[in-house]
């Protein structure tokens, strides 16, 4: 008798308070949208209510100064900000290196870096990818090798969100080579291992890379020419980093589903609206015809189902569950949320015709963003292998 | 300090008015399916009034009072979330469908039974019925002072400083406490609460008091007991007639609508 679908109170205020702290910012979203298309500047000022509000401290245990009010609550904040047509930006790397340091920090690391992320004095980036090792995380060459007190680490990075805004960055290097792993006969999961990183460190140099259609965070690729980074900063064990990691993802998917049922919800309502006023014979809405209306309905049956899914997982990692489970539930609301959110977005496109493409609607804008989330964090592809593979035990083919 | 805030549950007030409806047999309104309960707008603002007050005196203890059904907790919660201490719900059947006499009879008997109430405070009106006569009615029945429509608010040693919203401007005015206060939306927008303090609304205690707990009964409750008779609940309707001037020139339209005006002895 324990199924229960309804959010707890405290859960439906985090939604309402949300909600009212962007209220003042209601005027300004255009400026921040702007502001992230050009490149330039970053929204400090929306960060730090974000902050303020407690969304930074939501995974932070409260000795450490969050709240720790959970994943559920933070996700149910990430719909809020997106269904009113904001973005999470940092926020959605910065919750799940929070996870990282949680839960594989020491307590000097814990003390050093969770109060500062909490209070939003601070703020991280996540570096996993590389030109070789995008998917196939496991296949990163990037290398730290120990020095006395430091480690000298020396590679590449590429698509890095927000390496130009954040003050550290949570690195995802080998201490073991690959080759090294073949001599030993090791795993190709060991050898990974996790550093938090001066964003400013000597020998690291950031190159923007161009996305013309994103209103997201700037994107950058990162060399590593000799950057030394402190023992101190080493997160976990050494060499055995891909647990950590692995597991800090599940909680970055259920917040990019989060963002998808948010974007769905926004577009959805746009396309609603629209179609309750807009009248093209005589005088008939366009709502009242089905080959509008009956897309948007199925959208919204959509929704209901990913929204469902995306709090499943959400309160299982919360919940402690274990984190493959996590994983799945993850997966699959991260796989319907994203594909939500096109369709979303598209269908709000069709009811609006031509105006679905004008800047003032947002909808093209919302569409690329809709569009990114098939693709990252992670691709519908690599979901379908997981399910596959997990889930219904067939054979992996990679 | 004490404090208590009334606070009331209210039907979304984002909704159009247009799509409630009246039963003029029943004499009530019927909200559209759906409809959610939200805090009543000028009530939230009665609540950062009260968090102003003990921003400047920390020791201020603020509780929260409504009176409903369960579901009102949603409210009180709020409030608690916002920055009050405790939590207050008087519930009963008895109190459904009072008027307002009654209801001001409910509330001032629960302060009383607080005990050592130094100030209460009321949105200006809840925005519902727009009656705006809770707080004056608890200060009535109180027989304390009522500071009402206060755009800022403040306590200088026991004295309550109230800036009155006037039509022309506005009045400063002052009473020694114990009083009541009703707060305008000039006062400013309420604070949100944070989530580190909906996470501390489960440790404060909201208390549940009945009609028997504040000892009144069907005969002060009931509907023999009403000093208001609610004639006819209808819709008003308002006829517009719009009326183009004619003329060849922007001067002989503005002649002719001058005619028009002096014709309705209107100028």
């Amino acid at each position: 008798m324990s199924l229960d679908f309804t959010l707890s109170d405290e859960h439906k205020l985090v939604q309402t308070s949300v909600g009212q702290m962007l209220d003042k910012f209601e005027s300004r979203k255009a400026e921040f949208r702007q502001m992230a298309k050009d490149g330039k500047g970053f929204p400090e000022e929306l960060w730090q209510e974000y902050a303020q509000a407690g969304l930074t401290g939501a995974l932070i245990p409260e000795e450490y100064g969050g709240n720790n009010m959970g994943l559920l609550a933070l996700m149910l904040g990430f719909e809020t900000v997106c269904t009113r047509g904001f973005s999470p930006g940092l926020l959605l790397t910065i919750c799940m290196d929070t996870c990282c340091i949680v839960k594989n920090g020491n307590d000097e690391q814990k003390e050093r870096f969770l109060p500062k992320i909490a209070d939003g004095s601070i703020k991280f980036c996540f570096a996993i990818t590389e030109p070789n090792a995008g998917t196939n995380a496991l296949q990163i060459e990037t290398h730290a090798r120990r020095d006395g007190d430091n480690y000298i680490i020396n590679g590449q990075k590429t698509f890095i969100s927000g390496a130009d805004v954040a003050d550290y960055m949570l690195l995802v290097v080998r201490t073991t080579t690959a080759k090294e792993l073949k001599e030993r006969g090791q795993p190709k999961a060991y050898g990974m291992s996790l550093f938090i990183v001066d964003t400013k460190s000597k020998g690291m140099e950031k190159t923007p890379i161009s996305i013309p259609l994103s209103d997201e965070l700037n994107q950058f690729q990162l060399f590593f020419d000799d950057m030394e980074v402190p023992a101190e900063n080493l997160l976990g064990t050494e060499n055995e980093g891909a647990v950590a990691m692995f597991n800090s993802l599940n909680p970055e998917r259920i917040l990019a589903a989060a963002i998808c049922t948010g974007m769905a919800q926004s577009a959805l309502t746009k396309a609603v609206d629209y179609a309750k006023e807009r009248k093209v014979f005589k005088d008939t809405p366009i709502g009242a015809y089905q080959s509008i209306a009956h897309p948007l309905a199925e959208v919204k049956i959509d929704l209901d189902a990913a929204r469902l899914m995306t709090q499943r997982a959400a309160w299982a990692y919360d919940t402690g569950v274990d984190p493959q489970t996590v994983g799945s539930y993850a997966n699959m609301a991260k796989f319907l949320a994203a594909e939500l959110a096109i369709k979303a977005v598209d269908h709000a496109i069709e009811t609006h015709g031509g105006l679905g493409f004008a800047e003032e609607t947002g909808l093209i804008n919302q569409w690329s963003g809709a569009r990114l989330f098939r693709t990252a964090p992670v691709s519908r592809e690599m979901i379908l292998n997981y399910v596959s593979e997990w889930n219904l035990g067939l054979p992996k083919s990679y | 300090m004490h404090i208590v805030v009334c606070v009331k549950q209210v039907p979304d007030w984002d909704i159009p008015p247009s799509s409630f409806k009246i039963d003029e047999s029943l004499k009530q309104v019927v909200p559209p399916p759906g409809v959610v309960d939200v805090p009543s707008q000028f009530d939230m603002i009665g609540v950062e009034a009260a968090m102003l007050l003990k921003d400047e005196a920390p020791d201020t203890k603020v509780t929260i009072m409504s009176m409903g059904p369960e579901a009102v907790q949603d409210t009180i919660k709020k409030s608690l979330a916002m920055g009050g201490d405790e939590g207050l719900l008087l519930n009963d059947t008895l109190f459904e469908d009072l008027d307002w006499y009654q209801l001001a009879l409910v509330l001032s008997t629960a302060i009383k039974k607080l005990e050592s109430v130094d100030l209460v405070i009321c949105g200006r009106q809840a925005v519902d019925w727009d009656m705006g006569v809770a707080g004056s009615g608890i200060a009535e029945l109180l027989g304390w002072p009522a500071l009402t429509i206060g755009k800022s608010i403040k306590v200088n040693d026991g004295t309550l400083v109230l800036e009155r919203v006037l039509m022309d401007g506005f009045e400063t005015v002052e009473a020694q406490l114990p009083a009541v206060a009703t707060i305008s939306n000039e006062l400013g927008e309420p604070r949100y609460p944070k989530l580190q303090q909906i996470m501390q609304v489960k440790k404060k205690q909201v208390t549940v008091w009945s009609a028997a707990d504040l000892g009144l009964d069907d005969s002060q409750l009931g509907a023999d007991a009403r000093k208001m008779t609610l004639e006819r609940l209808y819709v008003p309707v308002t006829a517009v007639e719009c009326e183009f001037m004619e003329g060849d020139t922007p001067e002989e339209k503005a002649q002719n609508l001058a005619k028009k005006l002096a014709e309705a002895k209107l100028i």
